[in-house]
């Protein structure tokens, strides 16, 4: 008997059709995986079934919750369904909790709306359900508010509001994209230990495949509006028809771009010497501070010409304050950085100004890391600044090379920001960091905000960029598979302290830290979560 | 919070000192010597040399400065050389006019600015919205005293609801009293309930738009629910802002409209001092407005650490209980 069918489900939004007559079955206690890339339709189909379209939207087709026909339901009856028989766990847990109410009472809201209990009752039950996500209250203070959790805490809150009335369906959309690995794995077991527990069917959408393979029971694929194809994961994913579909498990997983054990030169061009890093010291607050917290310990490595180097490590690690010191923009507490030999110190020295050429940065966000009101060429050209004055021809000259170079057309240049999707803007980011002809770019994360095929379509540009320019990457990111694919050397960080460093392929076969075996553990893998579920079956 | 607390007090305490210097000094280096004023022009230059002597404006400036703050510690304003009573009655008998004005004035601006917010807000973009939103913008432009004279002339000259200016007196009954503030109040609420509604309108549908409106929604509370419980504390913040702005002003920047209408307010006594180089007077009485301007400042900072959690201790001082 199925929970859920979704039969033929069209919605326009403001006159455009986005979803194109969607099927789907979910039987009780099953986890059904609705994967695609962004812009398919996943996350439409889930508000439809929420009943939180944008206000002018079109519905047709039907939706049914056992007997309940979700589109023929008025506002109200719906706000009695939400949360009492659905619940809904977003993407970002930061900003979907409210930041001024404590999380015990957002938790405690859902029963308060559903069930006529006094503050006391619907107190003790939050506390219950906090404690089922690991948020035990003596632990972890219900009366803490959301800026004060990790991004996986702040999702076990969402998971307690979602589950707290034990919904019939849970709907969560993108569970884990913004967490780190570790966290990823941890709030997934949670999900799936929960709903098994409680009986509950899941509705997962996330564009990850190897999630997919870890945790749905019945797979769909989702592309421009429509299912594309569907079926129980394993066999799915085994034997898949589509050409698209195929596509999108190829990025998933991610193969190695880079020839094992390639020959570099010897000669460093960036390097770390012990640098260790202290903030928060200036917190004095109550008189008797500890000294600050060491975010950077001790940190010593090489980047050679043509090489990539992965930085990787969990959200706190240390890896955005190494980057700062490492780009010269806050001066390390002791320790020295060298680019090609020579010191990098931070602005207020004058040899600093020349040496900036040398070295350039890519963000993560693509969508706030431009100004939206200039014109990508010039964009790109603002660093030319660095090399003193040279010629508006040169200039034009060098940003069409550079947009050819990065895969965008030369007219390009004349667009605005926001006439781009995410993995262009990506890729004038990477034209804007190239145009000064550096020896090291650094990227931080900077794909984890593109979805999986932009995500592998920029990083076969980035491979292909380092062979041709001779550029050294120093890639840092929380996502091991994007490093393993990208890089020749990989450092792993944690606490400050960079605790295992070795080439790809050693690193990746044989880890010989714990954390990097945790860390690798930890990251879905398309193939591995098969075998798993193959050998379970068995 | 009480290190925070300590902190503000002290930065407090400094802006005041800063601010008497600025006062005392720029007074000094005025045109105008009292003495003269006095006197009149044609003034025996002895007794005009007596004269200051009696009123110590012959002592050297750091000596003046310090036996001024002295004074200002022990409550003591001086002397009004023009109306020859103590600076600081005549300061409170003005504050009981100007400060139940401006909270007056600001209640006005405050009751009128919220419900056109959370209207306009919810018909963002539709006709209703464009309509009040261009009306608001009106509303900014006009100047306070052209619309004190407007509301004059119909309310008092023709419908004779209201007097056309002058204060009885608190004595004269509460009621009484309110009414004779009720115009001026008006003239000075109107514009700043404009500028306040159109600052709760964006705040408010910049909050609509916020992820845990939608996670609000997804519990199963209705669209007025959530922005009544999730939405408006949350888009009150940058508003919070703007409300201690205008009260500062509405305390300090009266001195028009309190002209119009006839009000013995602080605005007319300091009008009135500095035409007739009543200097004690002109110190006092900037002096207590620079004080309610920074009082107001605070107090707004306290608020914002009450609505907002985010801006009590930090993150990792926070102990389980």
């Amino acid at each position: 008997m199925s929970l859920l069918v979704v039969d033929n489900l069209r919605v326009r939004l403001r006159g455009v059709p986005v979803l194109h007559g969607v099927s789907l079955k979910i039987s009780k206690g099953q986890i059904y995986g609705l994967a695609g890339a962004s812009g398919a339709g996943k996350s439409i189909t889930a508000m439809s079934i929420m009943g939180l379209l944008p206000p002018k939207a079109q519905v047709d087709g039907t939706i049914h919750l056992g007997r309940n026909d979700l589109l023929k339901k008025s506002e109200k009856q719906m706000c009695a369904l939400r949360g009492k028989q659905i619940g809904m766990v977003f993407q970002e847990p930061m900003s979907a909790l409210n930041p001024l109410h404590p999380i015990g009472k957002q938790v405690a809201e859902t029963v308060r709306i559903h069930e006529n209990v006094s503050r006391k009752e619907a107190k003790v039950r939050a506390h219950h359900v906090l404690t089922r996500v690991g948020l035990p209250p003596s632990q972890i203070s219900p009366g803490r508010f959301a800026h004060e959790l990790s991004g996986g805490q702040r999702q076990r809150v969402m998971i307690a509001m979602a589950m707290v009335l034990k919904p019939k369906l849970l709907i969560a959309d993108e569970p884990s994209t913004a967490l780190d690995v570790t966290a990823q794995a941890q709030i997934l077991r949670l999900l799936k230990s929960l709903v098994r527990k409680d009986g509950v069917s899941l509705l997962l959408i996330t564009h990850d495949l190897a999630v997919m393979a870890q945790m749905a029971d019945e797979l769909a694929i989702m592309r421009a509006g429509k299912i594309i194809e569907s079926g129980p994961t394993p066999k799915l994913l085994r034997h898949l028809d589509h050409e698209y579909s195929k596509t999108l498990l190829q990025s998933a997983i991610m193969r190695p771009l880079r020839l094992p054990h390639k020959v570099h030169g010897t000669e460093a061009v960036l390097e770390a010497k012990n640098i260790t890093c202290r903030y928060g010291r200036k917190y004095r607050t109550n008189g008797h501070n500890p000294p600050g917290v060491v975010a950077v310990d001790g940190v010593s490595f090489k980047i050679r010409k043509g090489e990539n180097v992965g930085l990787v490590g969990e959200s706190g690690c240390g890896k955005s304050t190494l980057l700062r010191a490492l780009l010269a923009l806050k001066a390390p507490e002791s320790g020295q950085v060298l680019l090609h030999g020579e010191p990098f110190l931070p602005n207020s020295h004058k040899q600093t100004k020349t040496q900036r050429k040398h070295i350039q940065m890519v963000f993560q966000d693509p969508y706030s890391s431009f100004n939206p009101r200039h014109k990508i060429a010039r964009l790109i050209a603002e660093p030319f600044y660095l090399q003193g004055k040279i010629s508006a021809e040169r200039r034009n000259a060098a940003v069409a090379d550079m947009l050819e170079k990065v895969g965008l057309a030369v007219d390009d240049g004349n667009k605005y920001p926001h006439q781009f999707s995410g993995g262009q803007r990506q890729r004038i980011a990477i034209a804007r960091a190239l145009i000064t002809k550096p020896s090291v770019v650094a990227l931080d994360e900077a794909v984890s905000a593109l979805d999986v095929t932009m995500r592998a379509q920029i990083l076969a540009l980035l491979g292909e960029l380092t062979d041709a320019l001779g550029v050294s990457f120093l890639f840092v990111s929380h996502d091991l598979g994007v490093v393993r694919a990208i890089c020749d050397r990989v450092l792993v960080m944690k606490d400050g302290k960079i605790v295992e460093e070795g080439e790809v392929g050693d690193l990746f076969s044989r880890p010989l830290h714990p954390y990097t075996q945790a860390l690798i553990a930890a990251t879905p893998d398309v193939e591995t979560a098969l075998e798993e579920r193959e050998l379970e079956r068995d | 919070m009480i290190v925070w607390f300590l902190r503000r007090m002290f930065a407090l305490l400094a802006t005041m000192l800063a601010a008497s210097l600025f006062i005392f000094f720029m007074i000094e280096v005025l045109p105008g010597d009292p003495a003269h004023f006095m006197m009149g022009l044609n003034a025996d230059p002895a007794g005009l040399d007596a004269l200051r002597e009696q009123m110590g404006l012959n002592a050297t400036l750091p000596e003046r400065y310090m036996r001024w703050v002295l004074a200002l510690l022990r409550g003591d304003f001086g002397i009004s050389y023009t109306y020859h009573v103590p600076v600081r009655d005549l300061i409170v008998e003005r504050l009981a006019v100007s400060l139940p004005l401006a909270v007056y004035a600001l209640a006005i601006s405050i009751l009128l600015a919220f419900p056109i917010a959370v209207f306009t807000a919810s018909k963002a973009g539709k006709f209703a919205d464009t309509l009040i939103m261009g009306g608001t913008q009106i509303g900014v432009a006009i100047p306070n005293f052209w619309l004190a004279m407007l509301l004059v002339l119909l309310f008092s000259t023709q419908l004779h609801w209201f007097s056309a200016g002058g204060f009885p007196g608190w004595q004269a009954g509460l009621l009484v009293a309110f009414k004779a503030l009720t115009l001026p109040a008006i003239a000075l609420g109107v514009p700043q309930a404009a500028i306040l509604a159109r600052v709760m309108r964006t705040s408010l549908i910049e909050t609509m738009g916020e992820d845990y409106m939608r996670t609000a929604r997804a519990k199963g509370l209705g669209q007025l629910q959530v922005i009544w419980r999730h939405g408006v504390r949350n888009a009150m913040i940058p508003v919070l802002t703007v409300i201690g702005m205008q009260l500062s002003f509405l305390l300090a920047g009266s001195i028009i409209i309190e002209n119009v209408f006839f009000l013995p307010g602080l605005g007319r006594l300091v009008f009135q001092a500095v035409a007739q180089r009543d200097l004690v007077v002109v110190e006092g009485v900037v002096l207590v407005l620079v004080l309610a301007v920074v009082l107001v400042t605070f107090m707004v900072d306290i608020t914002y650490h009450l609505v907002d959690p985010r801006l009590r201790r930090p993150a990792t001082m926070r102990r389980t209980k």
